[in-house]
């Protein structure tokens, strides 16, 4: 018995191989294995963006300005204390530095010390203030960033409640939270505009303490197999939110990424069909054995 | 007129659940107080099987940070270099040496008293024992032949397959290998009510074939443990890795000679370990590579003094015969609870 429910579970098993588990509400991109997915032309939003240029180093990162023009963006590694003076300075201490941008571009380099990099650019004039802002991980050992993000870098702040943890992601379906603040005040009643680069848009309110649920919509397109470190498609996306203030007007965005469903490559079925077949095997211990008392 | 044992106020055993279930709390959730981060948590190195895949957990399991430098640190520097250095190594270095850190007080206590897959197999069979289910051990003979199984884990999926993976000769699904198959790793992320570890990845034949082998083990380990003490203890890498340091550390568990112990072997009885030595052995011999410092041999040991649970020289626990009769009226041995007197039996009583 036990034979047969094994040889009919690996027959099971075996049309695993040729059916499309998991993926029902999806369509089969065509874009490269492991990069992202760019549903939409490159101006995709008029917002302002620092979009990271594809491939992965574990040391640096290129970027390019969208729909901003400045001379320089400001990077901030992990860390709870204010920058230490030059000649205490560990070498790879670096809490807040600024990077030229050239013809709209830059390099990051890593700090070498704390894994998420905030990065800022802005854009000044007497009646208007546009903040483009991302973060960047790097692989490295340090603290985490939870204190980076608490201390204010602009007047308009996008905060995500929180960043996403390492080797973990954004996720379409996934209800995320951000933090808006104004002057380091939270900011009640605000609009938190969302765009993606496969065309999905969208707005959030915030509440009282000036948080508001962002919920990620499925639009990622699966890729062909999985990129770089198993990693499949992923969208970009922005939010944006405005305030006026003192004759000022205050747009800030913040842009990163978000990835296929988390069941969009796993079964739970099967999941659970192998759990079962684990149990099974571990029946017969359980089982009381009936002994034959002879008279 | 005999004198009738008082029984203990607060047993070893008490003591440890109580630990235990504060320790599974801290692993399973304490990221909730701790943080969100890596860098929150209280270590990226804990000798016991807290899993990085649950989002909400206290600490991290060392195995993570060792597959993970043999993937991204070791090998895949010596394929893009060509070559090896002894530098190659250090990351690995300041991971044990966090892992020792916590070790050194510790010890192999991890095991029988912080490890959240331990807690869980414990507490499953004492479910068994409820539901009446039958009593399984593992003979003498295969006790010992399970041994090198624990070692093999540590060398292939913990050191090898993540190495091999960076070097690029492995798919870079093999980069955890241990983690892939590690019931810790289902246990804990479905306690916190979050199923996608347990649904498998379909993205490949390696990735469906590694989850496949999971579940299977995880589903076969929640039912063995009804039936068996510590199923998957005896195999696991971590286990060995604590061994190999149990030397190294003050905690440990000493037995003493004597004479009784020949015809004893109440000690082994009551090891979830089924381990022999610590019945036909004395000294450092006694504690073998296969303890969890559970402490329930020192509990069931009828004499005075001849197990015992030292730091250093300080002893922390030791066998009682008192201790041992007012023990075995609670619970026997093998772990089946009996029935509860709330009021003692005085001799001559009908």
């Amino acid at each position: 018995m036990r034979a047969f429910v094994l040889t009919l579970l690996c027959a099971w098993a075996s049309t695993v191989f040729a059916a499309d588990g998991g993926h029902a509400g999806h369509g089969h991109g065509g874009s490269t294995p492991g990069k992202q997915t760019s549903g939409a032309p490159a101006g995709w939003t008029s917002l302002p963006l620092l979009e990271a240029s594809p491939g992965r180093d574990r040391s640096k990162a290129g970027f390019q300005l969208v729909n901003l023009v400045a001379e320089k963006v400001t990077v901030r590694a992990p860390g709870g204390r204010a920058p230490l003076p030059e000649g205490v300075r560990f070498k790879a201490d670096r809490l807040e530095w600024e990077i030229p941008v050239q013809e709209g571009r830059f390099t990051l380099q890593s700090a070498g010390v704390g894994n998420y990099h905030w990065l800022q650019a802005r854009e000044e004039t007497p009646e208007r203030v546009k903040v483009a802002s991302t973060a960047h991980y790097f692989s490295n050992p340090g603290p985490a960033p939870t204190a980076m993000l608490a201390r204010p870098k602009s007047e308009l702040e996008i905060v995500p409640e929180p960043l996403p943890r390492e080797h973990n992601q954004y996720r379409e379906n996934q209800e995320r939270a951000f933090l808006l603040r104004f002057r380091n005040e939270p900011l009640a009643g605000a609009t938190l505009r969302f765009a993606s680069s496969a065309g999905s848009g969208a707005s959030f309110t915030s509440d009282a303490a000036g948080r508001a649920l962002v919920r990620f919509p499925a639009d990622v397109k699966l890729a062909e197999g999985t990129g770089n470190h198993g990693r499949g498609a992923s969208n970009r996306f922005v939010l944006a939110v405005e305030h006026q203030a003192d004759d000022r007007h205050y747009l800030t965005a913040f842009n990163y990424r978000y990835d296929e469903d988390v069941y969009a490559r796993r079964n739970l079925f099967w999941g659970g069909g192998f759990l079962a077949l684990g149990g099974l095997l571990g029946l017969p211990l359980i089982v009381r054995r009936k002994e034959n008392r002879r008279a | 007129m005999p004198e009738t044992a008082k029984p203990p106020v607060f047993s070893l055993s008490q003591l440890r659940s109580i630990v235990q279930l504060s320790m599974l709390a801290i692993t399973v959730c304490g990221g909730i107080v701790v943080g969100h981060y890596a860098a929150e948590k209280i270590s990226k190195a804990l000798p016991a099987l807290s899993c990085a895949y649950d989002q909400s957990n206290g600490a991290y399991c060392v195995l993570i940070p060792l597959q993970h430098q043999m993937h991204h640190r070791v090998g895949e520097l010596i394929q893009q270099t060509g070559q090896f250095a002894l530098s190659l190594l250090l990351p690995l270095v300041f991971t044990m040496l966090a892992f020792y850190v916590f070790y050194f007080f510790i010890g192999k206590a991890f095991c029988g008293w912080v490890c959240p897959l331990g807690t869980v197999q414990e507490w499953l069979y004492s479910l068994g024992r409820v539901l009446r289910r039958p009593f399984r051990n593992l003979s003498e003979r295969a006790a010992q032949r399970l041994r090198p199984v624990k070692w093999l884990m540590l060398l292939v999926l913990v050191f090898g397959l993540p190495l091999a993976a960076g070097l690029g000769v492995t798919p870079h699904a093999t980069g955890d290998a241990f983690c892939q198959i590690c019931p810790s790793r289902l246990a804990t992320t479905l306690l916190t009510g979050d199923a996608e570890q347990a649904a498998i990845r379909t993205g490949g034949v390696l990735d469906f074939a590694l989850g496949a082998l999971a579940n299977t083990l995880f589903g076969f380990i929640l039912i063995a443990s009804l039936a068996a003490r510590q199923p998957f203890c005896r195999i696991c890498p971590l286990l060995a890795l604590n061994a190999a340091f149990q030397r190294l550390s003050p905690l440990r568990l000493v037995k003493q000679p004597h004479d009784k112990c020949q015809k004893c072997g109440i000690c082994m009885r009551a090891c979830p370990m089924d381990i022999p030595e610590i019945w036909y052995e004395s000294g450092s011999k006694a504690y073998s590579e296969d303890c969890t410092l559970c402490g329930r041999c020192a509990e069931y040991c009828p004499d005075d003094g001849v197990i015992q649970i030292k730091f250093g020289p300080v002893r922390l626990f030791g066998s009682s015969r008192d201790y041992y009769k007012a023990r075995v009226k609670q619970e026997s041995p093998q772990g089946e609870i009996k029935v509860v007197r709330w009021f003692s039996r005085k001799v001559g009583d009908a």
